[in-house]
Formats: C-alpha cells, sequence, structure tokens
C-alpha cells in the first residue's frame, strides 16, 4: 500500500500506512521518560490542566511529561507562507499547514519551528514585527493558530515560533507613538539620540545597506538606534516598560500553548558605551529573567537562542553551567554546516572534528540546534570571522567554495543534486552532536529559484503534487506568494512529495527511516559525542553513547571508496549491528577494527553492550 | 608510515653455540624484530644483563627487563627487551613467544615480549601511579592518570622502537636500542615542558607543537645497568592522523580529478602545509629557546661544504647516474662554503618529513624528536641549521606526491598535475614558516636569534636560500643511494628531484 501524504484533506483519521515496517520507537522514548525530572511533570500536568481545555490524546498527553524533550527532537523549519494554502489566495496559510500536519507526523518530525507570521510590513522576511500578538490577515487569525496547535499536539508534535525581541517594524505601533510623542507612553520604548556619535564600537551588521546604527528621525527630530535595517529600530531594554511588554507578548503565546520560543538576534538587546554592544551582561541577566518566568509558569517549554556567534561564546547563552543552565534551553551552533561542507569537498575529517573539538561542553540540560540549511542566506564570513586561520588558508584560497556556501541555495543544488552526498549530509546532520533541524522541502531534495531577489529563492512553495502549482495552492499561478520552482532539474513536475512517496527508494523514504531510527536510539540526542580519529583522514567516525545504547557513526567524506581502522579495543568481542537492515557485521576482536565504505557511504553502526547481538 | 621504509628482509638467527638456551632464544626474537636495525649482518650476544623481576601476585605473571648487549658486524650495541614471564602459556600471545625457560629468579616461565603482553605492560605502567619497581626509575612531570578502561594497543608500522596505547590517551614508547646517557627524545620533549611551564603554556606543556610528556622510565645509576632511559609516555593523539597518508589524500584527489588545477580541486593540501610550516617554524623557536644555540663560523662552513662534497662522491660511486649532474651539485655546495659566517644553528628534529608529523583536531604535532635513530646520541644532538628540517619536509612532500603517481600512469597530464601539487605545497609551507608570529608562544617570547626563518625577519634570505639548497641536494642525493640499494623502482623520485635542482640551479 503506497502511502498519500500529499493529501490536502486533514480529514482523515489515522496516519499514512507506512511501507516500512518498524517500531514505532515508543521504547525508547519510555525510556527516556524515566530521565524526566518528576517534579517537573508533576508541575508540568498542573499547568497543563489549566491551558488544555481540549479531550487530550494519550500522545498530548505524553508531550506534557518530558520536561527534556527538546534534547532528542528533530525540528522541522516550515515558512507557513510557502507551505500550503487552504485559502485559494496564492498565499500559504495556517490551515494549510494545518492540512499537512499527517504527511509531517509520517515524516517523523517532533517539533516545528514557525518562522515569524505576525501583522507585518515584510520588508525583512516578517522578523519586522508590527503586532507581536496577532496573525497576519493572508495567513490566518489567532482562532486558526490555536486549532493549529490542538492538531499539532494530537499528533505528539510540539510547536515553537519566532520571537524578535531586539527591534519591531517602523510600522509598530509603538515606534509611530515613539516619535509622535516623546513625552508619551511610548516616548522612551526606543533608544532616541540627539547625535549619532554614540556606540560607535558597535559593528554594523549589514554593511551592503547600512552606513550607520543610527538613523535620522524627521518626525521625532532625533537618531534611533538599530542594529539591523533602519525600518527595524531597536527597543531600549533600559526601559522597564519594555520588558513588561515583552512579557505580555510572551505570556500571550504561552497562554495559547506554545512549546518554546526561537529567540531571535538576542545578543543585541543592550547597548553601552565602549563595548561593541553585543552579549553584554545586561542581555544575559534579561534573559535569566525570561528562563526564571517560563520555568515557574510554563516548565517544559524551550528557549531557543539565535546567536550568530564563535560557539565558545555562544555557549554563554546557556548560562550558568553547574545550575544546568540558567538561560536558554538550545542555541544553534552555526558552523557545523559549513564546516561539513568543506570536510567534504577537502574530503578530509579535519573540518568537522576541529570544530567539535573547539566546541566547548554545554550544561547538562542544554542542547545544541544543528542545521544544514535554514531561510537565511549562510555566511561562511560570519561563521568563521574568529577562525582567521581557516579563512585564511581553507575559505580566501579557494573561490569555489566562497561561491557555493555564502549564497541563497538549497541544499540538493549546493551538492549537484547529488543523492550520495545529500543522504551522508543528512546522515551527519541526524547523527552529530545536537537536535537536528530540517527545512521544508530538503527532505524530498527541493531546489531553489537563484532569480528572486534577496532570500526568496530558498522560500519557493513546497512542491506537493505535479498538478498545477504544485499541488500548493488552487490560485491562478500568478497570484502565488512566490513562484513554484519550474526547472528541469528540481521543478515541481520532478521533485514533489506525491512522486516520492509513491517510490519507496526516494530521498523522501530515506529521509524518513533515518529519521525513525534515529528515534530509536537516545544516543543521539542524550548521548556523549566521542571522534575516534581512524587510520584513514577521509573517513569521520564517532561514537555516540548514552547508557546502554551506543551508535558508531563512520562517514566516508570523500567521492572514492575508502578503507578505515578503527581503534575499537572498549568493545572487543561486541558485534557491530547495522541498523537500517540489522544486519551483524563481524565481532571486534584484537586488531584495529576494518571497515570499506563506498564513495560518500557511511555506516550506523549499534554496538550492542554484552551479548545480546550475537547469533544464537 | 615513513616514506623511505623499506621491506623488511627477516632473516632467522643462529642459534651460536656458547650462548645459553634462554639467551639464544633472546637473540632469534631479536633479529626476526622489525626494529632491529642491523638485519643481514652478523650478530651474536656477548652479555645479557637482567633488572630485578616484578611480580603481579605470588605465582606470576612477572615483568622482567632484559639488556643485551650484541655485536652487531664487531660494534657493540645494546638493545632493551621488556619481558612477560608466565607460569602457563597465554593463548593470545603465540606471536609475541620467546620461549620457555628456566628463569635465575621465577623459575620455569613462558617468556613474551612485553609489549604485546597486557599483565607486563601494567606492571610497567603502574610505575608511573604506584609503588616504584626495584630495578626502574618512573619520572613523571605531573600527576599520571592511567585510565583501565581499554586493554593496551600495540602500534603497528614504527621501525625503530615499539610504541603502545595505554587506555585512551597515553602513548608507551619502549626504546629498542639503548645507550647510557639522556635519550634525545625524553631530553627534548622534557625541555619543552619546561619551557611552556615557564612561558604558562600549561596545561597543554606541548606548546602546541608535540604531545606533551608525561613521564619516563630509566634504570638507576646504581644498578645493574646504569643510568639508561628505557622508555617514554606522552600523550596520545587519538584522532590523529599522520601527514604521509594525509598529504597522499590530497594527491590522489587532485590525480582522480583529472581536468582540474592543483589549486582548484576539493583536496587542496595548501592550507594544511601551510599550518605545517607554521608549526614547524613554531618547533624551531621552541627548540632554539629550550636548549643550546650557537653560531657557525666560517671553519664550520668548510667542515659542513666538505661533509656534503663527500657525501655526493660516495653516493656517485653507488648510482652511477647522479655522475653528470655531479659538477653543478658541487658547485652548489661550494656556494655554502663562501658564505659569510654567523648562522645560528640549533637543536633541529634531524629526521624530519611527512611520517613525523600529525595531524589531529588541535592541528599539526610532531612527533619522534630523536634524530635519526639509527645513530649515537652524540650525532643526534649536534647542533644544526633548522634550514635541515626545512628541507626534509620540502623532500617529503615531493615524495608524497611522487609516490602517490606511481599508481596512477606515467602520462604527462598525471607528471604535471603532481608537479604542480609539489610546487604549490612547497610554497605554502615555505610561506607558513616564513610567517613572522607563529604562534602566540613566539609572540609573547619574542624571536630568538631568527631560527632560520626563510625569507623571514630573522634570516639572510640569500643565505637561506644557498642552504636550504644544498641540503635539499644532500637529501635527494641520499635517497638516490637509498633507492638504488632498496627500492629501484622509486629511484625515478629522488632522481627527478635532483634534475630540476640542477635546472633551476643553471637558470641562475
Amino acid at each position: 500500500m503506497t502511502p498519500d501524504p500529499a493529501a490536502t484533506t486533514s480529514r482523515r483519521t489515522a496516519a499514512p500506512v507506512t511501507p516500512v515496517d518498524e517500531p514505532t520507537g515508543t521504547g525508547a522514548d519510555a525510556e527516556l521518560q524515566v530521565e524526566a525530572d518528576v517534579t517537573a511533570q508533576a508541575s508540568a500536568a498542573s499547568a497543563s490542566a489549566g491551558t488544555v481545555e481540549a479531550a487530550t490524546s494519550a500522545a498530548e498527553r505524553a508531550l506534557h511529561e518530558d520536561a527534556y524533550w527538546f534534547k532528542r527532537a528533530v525540528f522541522y523549519e516550515v515558512l507557513v507562507r510557502s507551505f500550503h494554502d487552504s485559502s485559494g489566495d496564492g498565499v500559504g496559510d495556517l490551515a494549510g499547514l494545518m492540512d499537512k500536519l499527517d504527511y509531517l507526523q509520517w515524516l517523523g518530525v517532533d517539533c516545528l519551528w514557525l518562522p515569524p507570521f505576525f501583522p507585518s510590513p515584510l520588508r525583512d522576511g516578517g522578523y519586522d514585527v508590527a503586532d507581536y500578538t496577532d496573525v497576519a490577515d493572508d495567513i490566518g487569525t489567532i482562532e486558526d493558530f490555536k486549532a493549529l496547535l490542538d492538531a499539532a499536539h494530537r499528533r505528539g508534535i510540539r510547536v515553537i515560533i519566532d520571537f524578535v525581541m531586539n527591534h519591531t517594524s517602523d510600522a509598530h505601533p509603538w515606534f509611530q507613538e515613539s516619535r509622535r510623542d516623546p513625552d508619551g507612553p511610548y516616548g522612551d520604548f526606543y533608544v532616541w539620540s540627539d547625535t549619532d556619535e554614540l556606540y560607535r564600537d558597535a559593528r554594523i551588521l549589514f554593511v551592503d545597506t547600512e552606513p550607520s546604527n543610527w538613523t535620522w528621525d524627521p518626525v521625532r527630530g532625533q537618531y534611533f538606534w538599530h542594529r539591523f535595517y533602519s525600518h527595524q529600530p531597536d527597543l531600549n531594554f533600559d526601559n522597564p516598560r519594555v520588558h513588561e511588554a515583552m512579557f505580555e507578548a510572551l505570556r500571550f503565546w504561552l497562554e495559547l500553548g506554545i512549546d518554546g520560543f526561537r529567540l531571535d538576534a538576542v545578543p543585541y538587546l543592550y547597548e553601552r558605551e565602549g563595548t561593541d554592544g553585543e552579549n553584554l551582561p545586561e542581555t544575559h541577566a534579561f534573559l535569566r529573567t525570561v528562563r526564571r518566568y517560563v520555568d515557574e509558569h510554563y516548565p517544559g517549554r524551550v528557549l531557543l537562542a539565535e546567536a550568530n556567534q564563535w560557539p565558545a561564546d555562544v555557549v554563554d547563552y546557556y548560562g550558568a553551567y553547574d545550575a544546568g543552565g540558567d538561560e536558554c534551553h538550545m542555541c544553534f551552533h552555526f558552523p557545523v554546516m559549513p564546516r561539513i561542507f568543506m570536510s567534504v569537498r577537502r574530503e578530509s575529517r579535519y573540518p568537522i572534528s576541529e570544530i567539535l573539538a573547539q566546541t566547548p561542553a554545554i550544561p547538562s540540560h542544554c542542547q545544541w540546534g544543528i542545521f544544514l540549511r535554514n531561510h537565511d542566506e549562510l555566511t561562511l564570513e560570519m561563521v568563521t570571522d574568529e577562525d582567521r586561520d581557516y579563512m585564511w588558508s581553507e575559505y580566501a584560497q579557494d573561490p569555489r567554495m566562497k561561491a557555493n556556501i555564502g549564497i541563497r541555495r538549497r541544499l540538493a543544488p549546493l551538492l549537484d543534486n547529488d543523492v550520495n552526498q545529500m543522504e551522508l549530509f543528512t546522515a551527519l546532520l541526524l547523527s552529530l552532536p545536537g537536535s537536528p533541524v530540517l527545512y521544508y522541502g530538503d527532505e524530498i531534495g527541493m531546489g531553489d529559484n537563484i532569480w528572486l531577489g534577496d532570500r526568496d529563492g530558498v522560500r519557493t512553495p513546497m512542491q506537493w503534487t505535479p498538478d498545477r502549482n504544485a499541488g500548493f495552492s488552487t490560485a491562478t499561478p500568478g497570484r502565488l506568494t512566490l513562484p513554484v520552482v519550474m526547472d528541469p532539474v528540481y521543478g515541481y513536475q520532478a521533485v514533489n512529495v506525491e512522486a516520492e512517496s509513491a517510490s519507496t527508494s526516494s530521498l523522501l523514504h530515506w529521509t524518513r527511516r533515518m529519521i525513525h531510527i534515529r528515534r530509536r536510539h537516545p544516543a543521539f540526542g542524550m548521548g556523549e559525542f566521542r571522534d575516534l580519529g581512524g587510520s584513514n583522514p577521509s573517513v569521520l567516525s564517532y561514537l555516540r553513547a548514552f547508557g546502554d545504547d551506543v551508535m558508531l557513526c563512520v562517514n566516508n567524506l570523500s567521492r572514492v571508496p575508502q578503507p578505515v581502522e578503527l581503534d575499537l579495543r572498549e568493545f572487543k568481542g561486541v558485534r557491530p549491528v547495522e541498523t537500517f537492515g540489522s544486519t551483524e557485521f563481524p565481532a571486534v576482536g584484537d586488531l584495529p577494527y576494518f571497515l570499506t565504505l563506498g564513495g560518500h557511504g557511511f555506516y550506523w553502526l549499534r554496538l550492542p553492550r554484552s551479548a545480546e547481538g550475537t547469533t544464537p | 608510515m615513513s616514506d623511505l621504509q623499506s621491506s623488511s628482509d627477516v632473516r632467522d638467527a643462529s642459534h651460536p653455540d656458547h650462548l645459553a638456551e634462554d639467551e639464544a632464544d633472546l637473540l632469534a626474537y631479536l633479529t626476526a624484530q622489525r626494529w632491529f636495525a642491523a638485519k643481514g649482518a652478523r650478530v651474536d650476544v656477548r652479555r645479557v644483563r637482567r633488572l630485578p623481576r616484578a611480580a603481579a601476585g605470588p605465582d606470576g605473571p612477572w615483568l622482567g627487563v632484559d639488556l643485551l648487549d650484541v655485536d652487531v658486524d664487531g660494534a657493540r650495541v645494546l638493545y632493551q627487551v621488556p619481558l612477560g614471564l608466565h607460569r602457563e602459556p597465554v593463548p593470545d600471545l603465540g606471536h609475541a613467544w620467546i620461549g620457555y625457560t628456566d628463569d635465575p629468579e621465577v623459575g620455569r616461565v613462558h617468556v613474551y615480549d612485553a609489549a604485546h603482553d597486557a599483565a607486563a605492560l601494567a606492571l610497567l605502567t603502574q610505575g608511573f601511579v604506584g609503588e616504584a619497581l626495584a630495578g626502574l626509575e618512573h619520572h613523571t612531570t605531573g600527576v599520571v592518570r592511567l585510565d583501565e578502561a581499554a586493554g593496551p594497543r600495540l602500534l603497528t608500522g614504527e621501525q625503530s622502537n615499539t610504541s603502545v596505547v595505554i587506555g585512551a590517551d597515553l602513548l608507551l614508547k619502549i626504546f629498542r636500542k639503548v645507550e647510557p646517557g639522556h635519550n634525545p627524545d625524553i631530553e627534548v620533549h622534557a625541555a619543552i615542558a619546561r619551557l611552556a611551564a615557564r612561558t604558562e603554556q600549561a596545561p597543554d606543556a606541548g606548546l602546541g607543537v608535540v604531545a606533551p610528556l608525561r613521564g619516563w622510565i630509566r634504570t638507576p645509576d646504581d644498578g645493574p645497568v646504569p643510568g639508561v632511559d628505557l622508555a617514554m609516555l606522552q600523550d596520545f593523539l587519538r584522532t590523529a592522523v599522520d601527514g604521509w597518508t594525509y598529504a597522499r589524500t590530497s594527491v590522489r584527489d587532485l590525480l582522480n580529478e583529472g581536468d582540474l588545477y592543483a589549486d582548484e580541486v576539493g583536496g587542496d593540501f595548501a592550507g594544511e602545509a601551510q599550518r605545517l610550516g607554521r608549526t614547524t617554524a613554531a618547533l624551531h623557536e621552541a627548540l632554539a629557546q629550550a636548549l643550546d644555540t650557537r653560531t657557525w663560523s666560517a671553519h664550520d662552513l668548510s667542515a659542513l661544504a666538505a661533509r656534503l662534497h663527500g657525501r655526493l662522491h660516495d653516493a656517485v660511486a653507488i648510482a652511477p647516474r647522479l655522475e653528470p649532474q655531479a659538477p653543478v651539485l658541487h658547485r652548489c655546495y661550494d656556494a655554502v662554503e663562501a658564505l659569510a659566517s654567523g648562522h645560528l644553528v640549533q637543536r633541529v628534529h634531524g629526521d624530519f618529513h611527512l611520517g613525523q608529523v600529525l595531524r589531529d583536531v588541535d592541528g599539526w604535532r610532531v612527533i619522534d624528536l630523536e634524530g635519526e635513530p639509527a645513530a649515537p646520541i652524540r650525532e643526534r644532538t649536534a647542533l644544526d641549521s633548522p634550514l635541515r628540517d626545512v628541507a626534509g619536509m620540502l623532500r617529503s612532500l615531493d615524495y608524497a606526491a611522487h609516490s602517490m603517481s606511481l599508481q596512477f600512469d606515467d602520462s604527462p597530464q598525471v607528471q604535471h598535475r603532481t608537479l604542480e601539487w609539489v610546487t604549490r605545497n612547497r610554497e605554502a609551507f615555505l610561506a607558513g614558516y616564513a610567517e613572522p608570529d607563529a604562534t602566540d608562544h613566539e609572540r609573547e617570547a619574542g624571536a630568538v636569534g631568527g631560527a632560520g626563518a626563510v625569507g623571514g625577519a630573522g634570516g639572510d634570505p640569500e643565505a637561506d636560500r644557498v642552504l636550504l639548497r644544498a641540503y635539499e641536494i644532500d637529501k635527494a642525493v641520499y635517497e638516490v643511494v637509498y633507492e638504488t640499494r632498496n627500492r629501484p623502482t622509486w629511484v625515478a623520485i629522488p632522481l627527478g628531484a635532483v634534475s630540476r635542482l640542477v635546472a633551476e640551479e643553471e637558470q641562475t
């Protein structure tokens, strides 16, 4: 039987039947729930009693019993405007996303991350927020959002949303009031100054478009401060009323039942003379306040920080190490993806091994978020700024690297549509330390449209079917929010969910199998990471271990077959089991363990601690 | 691992009549080992000196260390063989079995090479953390932590010593050919550790250029074999791969590609070569600060030139194909003699090539700081120009590329790409070596005497060029001799290098 996750109706009650016979991973889940703090469970349950009114499903109840869910979750970033359009107006909407939850459940994702869907002039992809507590008209209503949230929870899927603290759109009523009435209630909501000479040490982030961090406002007759675009004035966090306004907005969404926030641009909240205005102590203090508030009133919800800084600086956003972390639960690890790219290009494990070795330990209750691509372009300049050595000797010398990575491409075109490489990259993403964040469409190998301006090239509509508008919308094609990709290689007639659902050898099915294998092994989310080195520099090998769950991951970064010898002394006598087909490999003996891999091939081998894996 | 590995021609040892049974067993084992240097020579054991046996329990097993005075073609050499002594045979150790003998101290036992024997190694390493063993001195640079989770692992591929991984992250290097006095490997590592402590570079204590020293084992000055360094304990670079393997990976990638240039292909090594140059410079800086230096007089330069000329004469006799090029090569050596005196010399690596550097997650580390192990300690610790090491690495890059291209065809395309790789990575290595502020350590400590930075601030670039050229030629000539004798299929590699050096010299 062929599943039909592309179906546009949500009336279906059962999840699509999966053609792959696999356990659902509940065993591992049950095991992990023991981990959860008992008091946290109790308070989560009591909190949920007040906030969730609808009848709860078993999957939904399970959500509330696991305070550290984010350490094992697979996240899926979905742009509402580009996912599915239920109203036929050409713009994806919340109801459309709800229609596709069966597909996402079938795929195996644990948590959706929704970038901003708030009212906005959309001059910065919605990150220019004009109202923190409403939904943009073309996307739906608060009721639609609540319905989506409840439908997701019923399927055991969590939802986190973006929250932009640092600045608002200049269209936000607070800013309009602030510029109109300096003495009014919002007069001090933003950072105003008679001079543009202050805070000179703060670098300008968008050097291409912004000559200064100060812009003159003719209405108020003063300069206002902005770390990003001049249409995004920074909020004044020295004003306690701004804190109150932020908490009010956070509370609004938490009361609706969301599972957390991705906090956008957190390093820049405060500005102080003589500093670069990044990572200031005041910023950390504010985040600790937010964390305390969330922990007290909404336990189990997660804060995920976007701090595009070197990992050694990012770890500060987890907060106190000994306390297990008292700021954000998660932070993005930015350099991983370019290092994966560089490693495969160099056919050398060192770019990846190095960055992981340079990544400091994080507090016990925290987790990295890692990704291959997201809605932003990924500039290698930003992530390797601290690493001048690499800049000089690897990146600057290699114009192909620069051309391929600092740009707005999706994974598939970045890898020349090479399925082996896409699989290797995904296998790395799903097995390296951190919770993986998938980007919508990459699971089917979607392409991009480099002719669209800015970052829209990677935000084209999800390709569901080979039909009109790729099944995304029933609107006249000209009305679509962004045109669907139509090129011969990546166009929707060639690449779509329907076709890939029908073929079990597709990238979609492969990705799904990988996600489900990952779910069965808590080592990936919770386990320690140990680089094994090995005799061959083109092969990256590491152990992930959590209790008795030990996974050996071996990755051939080269396009040609490779042998490798691994030091597995501590596993002498163990018979590794390959996780795709449960094939038993030869037992580990006295000599280094010898493996061969095809070009860009990889293994996920389970290392049973005892004799459980041996043939009788 | 080495770029000059020979296939071992193991020869069964005879059992000379005058030896006791156990001595004959030891000799037979010794001469069959890869680390035994005098393959094919006339060998005899003169004397076996035994250190006191250390017992794991009342009925063994025991650890023993036997020191063998061996006559090799008439010259006296001292070898050590640490032993594991067991009442019963150990099933997994058949390959390391030396004999079944009546030990004077513990009676009838099966004797094994301790390097293979986990029980004997445990006794040997316990000395670093616990009670002293009779007859051995264990020295440490700090607190040693032995991780007992995994048994020891013997490393293969080593030429002259025996190294065993202890736990996850320590390496015990057992010197096989020993002599009274301080082993240069320990001496240099210890000096770097002291320098690191002085410049507050701990906790690494290797200054980022070597794997830090943790301890060493020595015989007491009042024992039966006084004052001999037997083994050293240092950090094991768990994630490392040697430079020889790594560089050849890059060459392989280039030659597989075919239609891309060396600077375009993904597996480009230039970044690594540059960092390697930087690490080499940092090593030389550290050695210059930590150990003796002096300047060369005109007399020293004459003596050097004379040695170079002499070696070339000998080489031409063995490899007559060098003869047409000899006049130009001699001219290069004459230029050395004509150099102004005052060149700073110091302790150097002495046997520097890609097999002596490891790449791990922290960058490059240099290993085996003991000079040419076959030479006597006096020669191994002689001061020399750091350009000798630079030349060694340049030759090694050439070897890495051409030895890989031998596995492809000999088309002009392959040859061209190979040379392109060599040129690119030579330049990158030299550029890295010449970078003025190679490490924080150097910045803090200040430059010392311009330790031969090629084209750098400290040295005279022209003098450097002349000397570097001479060392490169000397090394290539040595390689021609070596390959002619041992590996004729590879002789084209150094011959090609000699031809290129001559052609360049004739152009200038």
